[in-house]
């Protein structure tokens, strides 16, 4: 069940009533009941495999510091969970044509593989298995928290992926204040807002570009790419507003995935304000370690460390081709920092800091949209097409209305570019007072007006349909 | 904090309760929708041109009147599946007299199901109206669940009628009595070639079965039982197809043999139009089934002289031969 759905916010808080009246020792055994009942009435195979894949990680775990052989152990059980993840990935993967021959068995892939949480509890067992045998952590001792921890409903479909050291000390005692839950319910609003009145609005607008790639001026083309990072953004902020703001409903604080990542002013800043936990997961098990490895190499090791950590990232996310791609586009892009960042520390020194400033936000954003553009784009014929059609003629010969608004709003209609208008106004005035939304919800007050005007306008303005359909449940 | 959630759900629901009368006085008052031209003002019309996109922008109600004498009215809307097709004759003759003919659009497309929908939020100014109520309950139940919410009954379809609201004020501030469109009729002056042909082609290069749906006919049919009941001639009409589509619609022969027996069983003419020359030619179209300017005024003529002629020819004076 998504977090947005009508259903879960209606029942959530039942459940945060009976989170209440159990005495706190017992409360992560309210959250693991509710956790393996949202996953497993929905998806009963995704329930089978958390628990399994739990129970190996949990019994790995503890065997580490035990046995003879920890770095066996530790070296089988990575290369285990590293084989289903990229089984996982495969078997998605549209060329693989083993999806086809499993439904054709009479399997219902979608039920087995989709909005699993499978790929984002897999890296955090793998993080937890290296930090147990580096001696970082020590393992759990109580394999129902463990399995808590791999299930905890508010971030089990997506993240935020969670250091088991930050996480699993709050089962302890989950104890939520009146401060916990103020935050709670303004993160939760903000998070409904995001999805139901900004992202779920640019969906169709983003479809309609990616779906008529053939027809399109390469105006519209570029304000459909860059559109899509909107959506994106709006899109997995908007899920991770929710996780977070619901586990703080229960005492429980997730990690930031999402620090204003659309005003970074260089590749590298955007990966620190985007995605925050996987990066650093990606981070802390794959760059450094390479980068440490290969310390004798100098400027080398660094780039050596990105690209691998890109590649696997692109593979994380998708054995296609178009994730490759993109995933050495960014690679691509923080070498060059890396190699370049004396010379434009020079170029910064000769412009006044905002036009610098200013024309590097731009720059990056572009950077980022171009990359977005393999990451949407299905296969690489789609991305053939929007690539050709990017050197097409600016309005594809119909004029600024019909050959570009017309197409992203969904035909020339006043209603159609009424309704455009709308939704640019919204993300204009949003994107402004962003930082300053954030900034009061976390000063840790209730901010009542705020809250009751996001209310509003997700009741007249939001989309209700196609709640569930989060950009990054795919992943 | 507890106290100030008090207040802004009260302030809250109170605000939404307002809005969503205001938006059910506005939208009843915008003359550019249909159900609230047409529950608003007497039209009277002797025949009315029912179905979805293809007849609201290809048949001329002037144009017939000028060939047979009678007066007509487009009461066609976009995307509209048979179900809405009942709930705007329902709103029409409520508020007007009975027509003599409905000519109602009938198509391989038009029975798939996956074509066209029920557009609830056209009705949702209407739903204190029982009869309106069940059908969109019937046709929507996720909306029908949601919609006694405050103002979810607009919320819900945010989409569709935020624009139609402004357009109401407009039209109540300007005292505005008549549509931008006042016989219904949407001329497609400048509408260009779509493309539709090409996307249907590229998704189905072998061709697609269209399907007979059972509930697309079962409102057919309630259409049918309350023209009966209100003694309206109804002939359903198949308008011109673009030929090079024909190929692709796999099962067409045998959709349009199951529309003439439907139309045998229950005593009402089938007229197709899919033979006329204009079919041969994209010049005439700008979409599979929407003809453009020039071809929906030879259509327009063909078809009231097709009218004429059959009417002439009438064996019994008050309902015509298939």
């Amino acid at each position: 069940m998504p977090l947005n759905s009508l259903p879960f916010l209606c029942f959530l808080p039942l459940l945060w009533i009976i989170f209440r009246f159990t005495p706190p020792l017992w409360r992560w055994v309210v959250l693991l009941l509710f956790s393996l009942l949202m996953i497993g009435y929905f998806r009963p195979w995704a329930l089978a495999v958390v628990v399994c894949s739990s129970c190996f990680t949990y019994t790995a775990a503890r065997a580490i510091p035990r046995k003879q052989y920890p770095k066996l152990i530790l070296c089988v059980s990575l290369v285990l969970q590293g084989i289903a993840l990229l089984l996982l990935r495969y078997v998605e993967s549209d060329n693989s044509g083993l999806r086809f021959q499993l439904q054709e068995s009479g399997f219902r892939t979608d039920t087995i593989f989709y909005t699993l949480g499978f790929s984002f509890y897999t890296l955090q067992h793998i993080g937890y298995l290296i930090d147990v045998y580096y001696g970082r952590i020590q393992a759990e001792t109580n394999p129902f928290r463990f399995l808590l921890f791999s299930s905890f409903f508010a971030k089990f479909n997506a993240g935020p992926l969670e250091q088991p050291s930050k996480l699993l000390p709050q089962f302890l005692n989950p104890n939520p204040v009146q401060e916990d839950l103020s935050y709670g319910l303004q993160r939760i609003v903000l998070g409904l807002f995001k999805k139901m009145v900004l992202a779920n609005h640019l969906a169709p607008v983003v479809e309609r570009v990616f779906g008529n790639s053939g027809t399109l001026g390469s105006l519209t083309v570029m304000a459909g790419v860059m559109l899509f990072t909107l959506q994106l953004y709006f899109d997995f902020s908007a899920y991770c507003d929710l996780a977070i703001g619901i586990a703080r409903l229960f005492g429980i604080q997730l990690s930031e995935n999402f620090l204003f990542p659309l005003f970074s002013d260089s590749v590298s800043v955007f990966w620190r304000r985007w995605h925050i936990t996987l990066i650093t997961w990606f981070t802390t098990y794959i760059y450094y370690p390479v980068v440490y490895r290969l310390r004798t190499y100098g400027q080398a090791a660094v780039i050596a460390g990105i690209t691998l950590t890109f590649l696997i990232s692109g593979i994380w996310h998708g054995m296609g081709q178009t994730f490759l791609i993109w995933s050495l586009l960014h690679a691509l892009y923080l070498t060059y920092e890396s190699l370049s960042k004396h010379t434009r520390l020079g170029w910064a020194a000769r412009f006044p800091s905002t036009v610098y400033r200013l024309f590097s936000m731009g720059l990056t954003f572009v950077l980022v949209c171009f990359s977005n553009l393999f990451f949407r784009a299905g296969n690489m014929t789609q991305a053939q097409h929007l690539l050709e059609a990017l050197t097409q003629v600016p309005f594809a010969h119909q004029g600024l209305v019909n050959g570009f608004l017309a197409p992203l709003a969904g035909g020339g209609y006043q209603e159609a570019l009424f309704n455009l208008g709308m939704l640019f106004v919204f993300m204009l005035v949003y994107l402004g007072a962003e930082k300053k939304v954030y900034a009061r919800i976390n000063t840790g007050g209730f901010y009542a007006l705020q809250l009751f005007i996001l209310l509003f306008l997700i009741l007249v303005t939001g989309v209700f349909q196609k709640l569930d359909s989060f950009i990054y449940l795919q992943f | 904090m507890y106290r100030k959630i008090g207040i802004g759900l009260v302030v809250l629901f109170t605000s939404l309760w307002g809005l969503e009368k205001t938006y059910d006085y506005f939208l009843s008052r915008n003359m550019n929708l249909k159900p609230a031209y047409i529950t608003r003002h007497r039209i009277d019309a002797d025949v009315i041109f029912l179905g979805p996109c293809e007849p609201l922008w290809m048949m001329d109600p002037d144009a017939f009147t000028k060939v047979t004498g009678l007066t007509a009215y487009n009461l066609a809307t976009v995307h509209a599946s048979f179900a809405e097709n009942e709930s705007m004759l329902h709103l029409y003759l409520d508020h007007n007299k009975a027509p003599k003919y409905i000519f109602l659009y009938v198509t391989t497309e038009s029975l798939d199901g996956a074509f066209n929908v029920f557009n609830t939020y056209a009705f949702a100014p209407y739903l204190n109206q029982e009869w309106i109520a069940g059908r969109v309950a019937e046709e929507d139940s996720v909306y029908n669940r949601y919609r006694k919410l405050p103002f979810m009954k607009y919320g819900f379809y945010s989409d569709y009628v935020h624009f139609g609201f402004v357009q109401g004020v407009r039209h109540v501030w300007n005292k505005r009595e008549e549509p931008y469109f006042k016989n219904g009729y949407v001329p497609p002056h400048d509408m260009v070639w779509d493309g539709r042909l090409e996307r249907f082609i590229a998704q189905y290069p072998k061709g697609r079965h269209f399907n007979w749906n059972a509930r697309d006919v079962k409102h057919l049919k309630a259409i049918l039982e309350q023209a009966r009941i209100s003694n309206i001639q109804v002939i359903l009409y198949e308008s011109p197809m673009l030929n090079e589509v024909k190929p692709y619609i796999l099962n067409r022969e045998e959709i349009k043999q199951k529309i003439t027996t439907f139309a045998r069983e229950n005593q009402v003419p089938y007229w197709v139009f899919d033979t006329m020359q204009i079919s041969r030619s994209r010049d005439y179209f700008f979409s599979i089934l929407n003809t453009n300017k020039l071809g929906s005024d030879i259509f327009n003529r063909t078809f009231a002289a097709y009218f004429e002629e059959k009417k002439m020819n009438m064996r019994d004076k008050t309902r015509f031969n298939q």
